[in-house]
């Protein structure tokens, strides 16, 4: 069983970051760079570069140690703590869901986590202010939880009727 | 097409010489071989989630720099006051694109999340350093994603710089890195595109095709196509569920937008209060007076105001955080108050305000909103008199307009 043991790997090609040619420890070799590499790295490298430029040297930009240590934090954030979630509860999906309702529970999921990171600084309310009544008005717990429990209905409405189209292709099999 | 290409010589040949690799003892856990199983991953998966992350970050780009320019023009840059609501749709749509972003980014990265625990984890220093890049990639790109997030939450003592600032100049590195990476990957991109249909797995509904665990264990899971459909619908409804901050008939299905354009005084949200901004007492001092600083200096209370012509206009206020309300605004044309401190058609002022600090306690108005009909000194809101939270007695209105530039708690307005 694998980390997710959840399927077949089917990605074994491995791009040197480079866009070099090379060989990757199971997988053939990998294709040639294109020609047109240049085009892309020209402009993007330009772009890093006045990116960087504008953090170190603008007026109110923030200070270098900062920035670095939020932009690691962010990585780790997600490196350490939501992907191994994500693959972890796949594991279980794997595991413990019968097959047969097993897609609902992957989509309910998915919706679910979404939900929670992209409003979880909302639900948390640290920017509400009275002084300013009609920024973050609403109940974002509430409104999370009904936009989860909606999505988990019509999950449920999905598992159902894969499983009666399950239990039907049962029956129409010969004993 | 495959080929090898000629073995690089001179000094670029220490950075593509082999380096050791560590002993096979170490390769346990996500590092062994075979660890990464699910068949929803592939380089076309990759490639779809890639491109969608792209375009959304390129609106999300594209929209934010307009924002920037407008705010910060230089002289090349010119922006019209018409149609009025443009940037209402600029920066709806960077708000709301930001959001839908997240999880296209978030099932990009576990899409290519096995990259993270490669073996042997570095081939050569050019493969060290190509790795290492990748941190600026990742790291920006959520960077972005956070920062807005919580910018829109209000929740800026986690961050410990200018939102502002860092946002902006983060982009340029976000959206170069998105360019770099590309290029980098451009024929693994060819290749994930015209993958076959073939390398589907399993349909979602049918038995287990096999005993092996791996088959026996995705089976009756999403397809790589529904799992795409999946993050695809829930990108739509995460920008559905936002975009009722700026579009009032989804209000009521808010879930991430940071306000309900029909809440607030006089019906229409606050970003700043008079409190916040300092100006509860000097907002409303009868002695106030509004100076015109020009070549005719004249200084007119609010009963001269009152008494100049007035004129009612219905425009939208957007904010930065991508929420905003239309309403109806009455007070004298700002083409009236120019003509009367005697400048020419062409003439930038500033509009200051009571606000004795603060990086938007001033504005320029330049042609073409400086003498559009439509830009207002507006004495009142919705028929009644502006509420002190909307700037009370004199606020700035122009069309198609960040709102950090309608200046509020108009104290004076200055030729340049």
């Amino acid at each position: 069983m694998g980390v997710e043991g959840a399927g077949l790997v089917t990605s074994t090609r491995d791009a040197h970051p480079d866009g070099a040619t090379g060989v990757t420890l199971s997988g053939p070799p990998e294709p040639a760079p294109s020609p047109y590499r240049w085009a892309w790295y020209l402009p993007g490298l330009v772009a890093v570069g006045w990116g960087g430029y504008g953090l170190l040297t603008a007026p109110m930009g923030p200070e270098p140690v900062k920035w670095i240590i939020f932009l690691a934090v962010g990585i780790a954030a997600h490196d350490l703590l939501l992907a191994p979630i994500a693959v972890g509860a796949g594991l279980l999906l794997a595991r413990l869901v019968p097959a047969v309702v097993r897609a609902p529970a992957q989509v309910g999921l998915i919706g679910t986590g979404i939900a929670v990171v992209a409003g979880f600084s909302l639900v948390l309310g640290r920017g509400v202010s009275a002084d300013v009544p009609s920024a973050l008005p609403f109940n974002y717990a509430g409104r999370v939880a009904v936009l989860v429990a909606l999505l988990w209905v019509a999950m449920a409405g999905w598992a159902v009727v894969r499983i009666v189209r399950s239990s039907r292709i049962s029956a129409d099999q010969p004993e | 097409m495959v080929r090898k290409p000629a073995s690089p010589v001179g000094p670029l040949a220490l950075l593509h010489r082999p380096v050791p690799e560590p002993p096979s003892s170490l390769r346990r856990g996500p590092l062994r071989e075979g660890a990464w199983r699910s068949p929803l991953r592939s380089e076309r998966t990759a490639t779809l989630l890639g491109m969608w992350v792209g375009v959304a970050f390129a609106v999300c780009f594209a929209t934010g720099l307009l924002s920037h320019l407008i705010q910060n023009p230089p002289s090349w840059f010119g922006w019209p006051s018409r149609p009025v609501n443009l940037y209402r749709v600029t920066q709806g749509l960077h708000v709301i694109s930001g959001f839908a972003a997240i999880p296209l980014l978030l099932a990009k990265l576990w899409t290519v999340y096995p990259k993270l625990f490669e073996w042997p984890p570095v081939r050569s220093l050019l493969h060290a350093i190509g790795r290492l890049s990748l941190l600026v990639l990742v790291g920006s790109a959520i960077f972005q994603l956070v920062t807005g997030v919580l910018n829109v939450a209000r929740w800026y003592v986690v961050m410990p710089f200018f939102f502002t600032t860092a946002h902006y100049w983060t982009a340029w590195i976000a959206i170069g890195a998105i360019l770099v990476h590309v290029g980098s990957k451009l024929a693994i991109i060819r290749i994930g595109l015209s993958e076959p249909a073939a390398a589907e797995p399993p349909a979602a509904a049918e038995p287990p095709a096999a005993t092996e665990p791996p088959a026996a264990a995705v089976a009756g899971g999403l397809t790589r196509r529904g799992f795409l459909t999946a993050v695809a619908a829930t990108s739509g409804v995460v920008a559905l569920t936002t975009a009722g901050q700026t579009v009032p008939a989804l209000s009521g299905i808010t879930v991430f937008g940071q306000r309900d354009p029909r809440l607030g005084p006089q019906g229409l949200p606050v970003n700043k209060s008079a409190a916040s901004a300092g100006v509860l007492e000097t907002a409303v001092d009868p002695t106030h007076r509004i100076v015109l600083d020009g070549p005719r200096p004249q200084q007119l209370s609010l009963a001269v105001l009152r008494s100049l012509p007035q004129h009612t206009v219905r425009l939208p206020i957007t904010c930065v955080e991508g929420w905003s309300a239309t309403a109806d605004w009455t007070g004298i044309r700002m083409a009236d108050l120019l003509d009367m401190m005697g400048l020419p058609e062409d003439a930038e002022v500033t509009v200051e305000s009571l606000q004795e600090s603060g990086l938007y306690r001033a504005s320029v108005l330049a042609p073409p909103h400086s003498r559009d009909p439509l830009t207002l000194l507006a004495l009142r809101l919705n028929g009644a008199d502006l509420h002190i939270d909307h700037g009370y007695p004199a606020r700035l209105i122009a069309p198609n307009r960040p709102g950090v530039l309608q200046t509020k708690w108009v104290s004076r307005v200055r030729a340049l």
